[in-house]
């Protein structure tokens, strides 16, 4: 086993004096390309040194005999003989990629500063244990130097902070899109995570850092990083350009690459001319870079305001919560609290006051319909981190602005629906801080507020919509209590509208009702007689409701009964027994069950009124609809008999035709005679043989509807 | 001499393994410490919700959420389309529906003649939006409006594509929007719902509604929607008999408490908690409620601004100014629905009506927030479930035309609530059939309102049935480039 002992030893000696040369000498290297590959097994080689050294350094810690010592003594020496050559490999290394930078010195100085240790502490290593204190520090001084030379490697290959990282990236940001800047939280971000790693003022790989202006002007051994103004020029942008295969494309083809994003945004910089210190949103806002560096930018925004006060206790907190005074934290992890009321029998002073213990922390303050007076308001304005107040129809006044003016945060206010004056919202406009402040539905004008727009064009004041006057609008229809219908005796009918304040008019004639001369309805109308109802709302600042047309038919005579003496066509037959008396005014919309059809016979019904009655008009509901081939009878006629087979004619209506089409309606036909009495009537309707020619069923039959049939007297 | 030997040798091995097992557990220990759900030593997900904290500082405190049910044509509204009205009548290329399936309404047409809107289009605002003429109103808040023209969706008929949009899934068992978001920040008014529902219905083609839309699901049913109907009675059954009076009631719910809390003693069952809170939350709505319906102190401004019809109950007008109120007293997700936009035929005639129910009370909504100050922490959304074939269905002339389900894309918008105002995100095709840049997916749109109320959708989770669901299920993305 000797020889390997003297082999090695001698190795490490010879390697000794190598490392003495590259170290001194390693500015006038010319390596070779075999040496080359030799140099990069540094990063692999020098895992062996750093364990057979430490474990090394125990032996001085342990009461030594000849069998670890033995052990330890081999341990020793491949120890150094590692370290020895390790350190020359990185400075081959070194050499070959032009790392440059105070990391690199550094772990130039201690790497080799271990080596030559390490040899020492073998060669020696009799003497050194001999001496326990000397034993031991040395071990010491070991151990700090191996130490330190691989935390200087990991800082080169991984960058700068790699261990401690994790520990500071949960910190929240506070950066806001108002005070970022294109180079500081855009450009050198990108730098940083993306070239950092080997170019930075620790780390000058090929000589180049690009940790601040002045290194990424300075460019490194190939030449000029950046040129402002110039893609073509900014070796920054072409080596990134280069294919990913190409040796010299940047980031190496290991390394994490720069996204399609980034690099347009630092050839977007770059095209700008390169600005250090320009703030993002002074950039014109439909510039490419601005876009993109807002884009950019979101993830490391503040997500939430940072606060310097402490949270209060959730204890207090939670002694605090009512069901009508909710205390909600604006975030998990946020500190500061919002303050709502609801329920405004429950408010008084002290719910305001009793707030104390929180003061510091309430931001956010909503109390709307609240009874808050100017005294209470004289307790929120010393609350000193409130930023929002919402204190909408409240009994605050203009007094109370100079106290909601004083506080240092606040920067919104709404007061809409105060007493607030023009007085009172300049008072408030004195505070430099507040941004927005809410005004509608006070006594605040709008002109007033227009005037001043111009001397305050940073701050938002709000003063909503105001219609009132303004917007004229048409009325929603009045509401009538009974649809059109039969009525029997005395029926009263009652006109509601939705909106206060309005008018309603009305007249009974089938005009519409004008807004200065109907008829103005102020109690229930009560009908006794068959009656056309129109109605209209009006009030001042609207434009008068549409009319509501209701028609209202006083039932006639009681009928026992009637027969049908000519069946209605089957397709219309439905209620045949009752329809015709069942005191339904049917519109058009149903005649498939309210409505008897006649198309090829003629219409015969015999009423039977119980006992001779003394009548003179029979009404009779008819359906004009043109397009569904309904046209009114040809002829309708009525007569009169008291035994059921002798029977007088009374009388006989031809009514008008139609001369074209037009929109369906229910017609009320009136068979009018000199009063007479009977027992039986009897009405005949005779549909149209031929549908006239305009008419798109011309020459074939048409139809004929009736429905209800009334008698009068 | 054996037996001592054994059992000495016993004991060691007693007591190296008592020692090992020291070292055993404390090397546990230091393992549990990386996995912190292990022995419920700190809290999870769901214990954090149950604080109804948001995860991060919300930019909407509340939503309103204006849904019109049955899908309004995205081409009659916000996509302006000016080449499907050159190329009417001609057949939709192949290239452009690439595949898309059809519903059963117009699987079996021979053709698809493209048709262009019967409304024309204009510019407003700064954004310098297109808004179809059909909404005046809409058009005149465009710079508070975020509109959104590449919403897509999965599914092609109302009742899955209605379930999909309000709770993440088609199916229909799982919790709506506003129940998730009521289980995630908890109620704000103690003395309102934290999730209500209003209905209204236009004069349009309609589909129905049905309660399984503002369900609760597998989540406690106190945060199912509760329903407001029109009328003299909103709430069903809040309301005490006629006769009884109010200090009646109180002692009756007091003995009632008195029973439940020995039954909760003995038993400790959290649904007697539970259901003490909620009979007790009824007795102050009883209050609360009436307060809120009461429109006798609304200006005449505000009624003109909603239009008179706001005072007419059940009426869309009346729901919209009802969800302010609400709003205003802090309940946390407002769901409308107005029915009647599923316009398969006679198109211009039946949006005509429906525009005018709600083209004022939704622009109104948004004015009357903002001069409250509300519409920064109130996130307001109108839309459908999908969007509407740019070809037509069944007869067509240029005014007269219908158009079926089409769920590659639609338009919709958000206002207020952190959003960015005036702008326009999204963009179609010039036939308006597919999505060319920035698609928002169902679940992406579920994740971003989620984002603005302060709660990470992946974050809002609930255990049930040995797995732990969300409302986006196992997708969605948060729009960044729509919040302010």
């Amino acid at each position: 086993m000797k020889w390997i002992e003297k082999v090695a030893s001698s190795l490490a000696f010879a390697g000794l004096f190598l490392l003495g040369i590259v170290f001194v000498f390693d500015d006038k290297l010319q390596i070779p390309v075999w040496l080359q590959v030799a140099g990069r097994m540094h990063p692999l080689l020098l895992h062996l040194p750093i364990t057979l050294l430490l474990i090394s350094i125990i032996s001085y810690f342990i009461p030594s005999n000849t069998s670890t010592n033995n052990v330890f003594g081999y341990v020793r020496l491949f120890g150094a003989l590692t370290a020895i050559f390790t350190a020359i490999m990185g400075i081959l290394l070194a050499t070959e990629e032009g790392t440059e930078g105070d990391t690199l010195q550094w772990h130039k100085w201690s790497g080799t500063a271990v080596a030559v240790l390490a040899w020492i502490l073998y060669s020696y290593a009799s003497f050194i244990q001999s001496n326990k204190k000397l034993a031991i520090s040395t071990g010491v001084l070991l151990f700090m130097l191996t130490i330190t030379t691989g935390h200087f490697g990991a800082t080169l290959t991984h960058g700068e902070g790699f261990l401690t990282a994790p520990l500071y990236t949960n910190e929240p940001s506070t950066l806001t899109l108002a005070e970022a800047r294109i180079y500081p939280n855009v450009v050198a971000t990108i730098f940083k995570e993306k070239c950092g790693t080997c170019h930075n003022n620790s780390n000058k790989k090929g000589g180049l850092s690009l940790s601040d202006s002045v290194g990424i002007m300075t460019g490194g051994k190939s030449g000029k990083a950046l040129v402002a103004g110039d893609l073509l020029k900014s070796l920054v942008i072409t080596r990134a350009h280069l294919p990913l295969s190409d040796k010299k494309h940047m980031p190496p083809i290991d390394k994490p690459q720069l996204t399609a994003a980034e690099l347009a945004i630092l050839e977007a910089w770059i095209q700008k001319g390169a600005p250090f210190d320009t703030k993002i949103t002074s950039i014109n806002s439909t510039d490419t870079l601005r876009i993109l560096a807002e884009e950019y930018i979101k993830p490391y925004l503040a997500k939430e305001e940072k606060y310097d006060f402490d949270a209060a206790s959730e204890s207090t907190i939670d002694k605090l919560k009512s069901n009508y005074r909710v205390i909600k934290q604006l975030g998990e992890k946020s500190p500061a609290l919002a303050v709502s009321f609801y329920g405004q029998s429950m408010y008084n002073s002290s719910t305001l006051t009793e707030l104390d213990p929180i003061k510091e922390q309430i931001v956010h303050l909503y109390a709307a319909k609240m009874p808050v007076s100017d005294a209470d308001v004289s307790w929120i304005g010393k609350l000193p981190n409130l930023k929002r107040l919402n204190v909408n129809y409240s009994n605050v006044t203009d007094k109370s602005m100079a106290e909601i003016a004083s506080m240092k945060k606040i920067n919104s206010v709404s007061v809409a629906g105060t007493a607030i004056t023009m007085q009172g919202l300049k008072t408030l406009l004195g505070n430099k801080n507040i941004t927005e402040i809410f005004v509608w539905d006070t006594k605040i004008k709008p002109s007033d507020i227009k005037a001043i727009s111009k001397q305050y064009a940073q701050i938002k004041i709000d003063y909503g919509f105001d219609g009132a006057d303004t917007l004229i609008i048409t009325l929603n229809d009045p509401v009538v209590s009974l649809p059109s219908g039969y009525f029997k005796e005395n029926q009263p009918i009652e006109i509601k509208h939705v909106i206060k304040g309005v008018t309603i008019r009305y007249t009974i004639d089938g005009t519409d009702p004008d807004s200065s001369t109907s008829l103005v309805y102020s109690k229930p109308i009560v009908l006794n007689n068959t009656t056309t109802l129109s109605v209209r709302a009006f009030k001042t600042g609207w434009k008068g409701s549409a009319t509501v047309r209701n028609f209202y038919m006083k039932a006639g005579f009681p009928v026992a009964g009637y027969k049908l003496t000519t069946p209605p066509d089957a397709k219309y037959n439905m209620n045949a027994a009752t329809v015709l008396t069942d005191l339904d005014l049917a519109d058009y919309t149903d005649f498939s069950s309210k409505w008897l059809g006649y198309q090829n016979n003629e219409a015969t019904v015999v009423l039977d009124m119980g006992s001779p009655v003394q009548t003179s008009r029979i009404m009779v509901n008819t359906l004009h609809a043109t397009t569904s081939y309904i046209l009114p009878p040809v002829s309708l006629m009525a007569w009169g008999s008291n035994d059921n087979k002798t029977w007088k004619p009374l009388a006989n209506i031809k009514p008008e035709m139609p001369t074209m089409n037009d929109a369906p309606f229910a017609q009320m036909l009136e068979l009018k005679y000199p009063t007479a009495s009977f027992r039986y009537l009897k009405i005949t309707g005779q549909p149209i043989k031929k549908l006239p020619s305009w008419h798109q069923g011309k020459g074939t039959p048409g139809w004929f509807f009736m429905s209800e049939i009334t008698v009068n007297n | 001499m054996e037996k001592e030997l054994l059992e000495h040798g016993l004991n060691a091995n007693r007591r190296k393994f008592i020692s090992r097992m020291s070292l055993g557990l404390g090397s546990a220990a230091l393992g549990s410490l990386l996995i912190p759900d292990l022995f419920g030593g700190k809290e999870s997900a769901e214990d954090a919700i149950m604080k109804a904290v948001p995860h991060i500082a919300p930019k909407a405190k509340r939503v309103i959420y204006l849904f019109q049910n049955g899908a309004p044509s995205q081409l009659e509204t916000f996509d302006y389309k000016p080449m499907l009205r050159e190329r009417m009548g001609e057949d939709l290329p192949e290239s452009i529906r690439n595949g898309q399936r059809l519903t059963g309404m117009t699987a079996g047409q021979s053709k698809f003649p493209l048709i262009g809107s019967y409304y024309d289009f204009k510019q407003y605002g700064k954004s310098g939006a297109y808004v179809s003429d059909l909404f005046p109103h809409m058009a005149s808040v465009v710079d508070d409006l975020c509109i959104i023209k590449s919403m897509h969706t999965e599914a092609i008929n109302h009742d899955p594509a209605l379930t999909f949009f309000q709770s993440g899934a088609q199916q229909g068992n799982r919790p709506s929007m506003g129940s998730w978001v009521s289980y995630g920040l908890g109620t704000e008014n103690n003395n309102l719902p934290a999730f209500c529902v209003l209905l209204s219905r236009g004069k349009g083609n309609g589909q129905g509604v049905y309660s399984k839309l503002w369900t609760n699901g597998f989540l406690d049913s106190v945060h199912q929607g509760v329903q407001f109907s029109s009328g003299d009675n909103p709430i069903l059954y809040l309301q005490d008999q006629a006769g009884m009076d109010r200090n009646a009631r109180r002692k009756m719910l007091d003995k009632v408490a008195t029973l439940n809390n020995l039954e909760y003693e003995q038993f400790g069952d959290p649904e007697i908690a539970a259901k003490i809170q909620q009979y007790e939350m009824a007795y102050r709505m009883q209050t609360a409620v009436p307060e809120i319906i009461d429109t006798s102190k609304e200006s005449d401004s505000v009624i003109k601004m909603y239009g008179p019809d706001c005072l007419v109950p059940g009426t869309y007008a009346a729901n919209c100014l009802l969800a302010r109120k609400l709003s205003e007293s802090g309940v946390r997700f407002i769901q409308l629905y107005h029915q009647g936009w599923d316009q398969h035929g006679n198109l211009p005639n039946e949006m005509r009506g429906q525009a005018k129910d709600v083209d004022q009370p939704s622009a109104a909504l948004i004015k009357d927030l903002k001069q409250r100050g509300l519409l920064d922490e109130t996130l307001v959304i109108w839309g459908g479930e999908f969007g509407r074939t740019n070809f037509c269905q069944g007869p067509m002339t240029v005014d007269n035309y219908g158009r079926d389900h089409h769920p590659r894309c639609f338009s919709i918008w958000m206002a207020g609530g952190g959003v960015k105002p005036g702008i326009v995100h999204g963009e179609t095709d010039d036939f308006g059939y597919n999505i060319i840049k920035d698609p928002v997916h169902v679940h992406d749109f579920q994740a971003t309102v989620l984002n603005l109320l302060g709660l990470e959708h992946e974050q809002l989770t609930y255990k049930f049935q040995g797995r732990r669901y969300r409302l986006t299920d196992l997708y969605g993305n948060v729009v960044n480039n729509i919040i302010a």
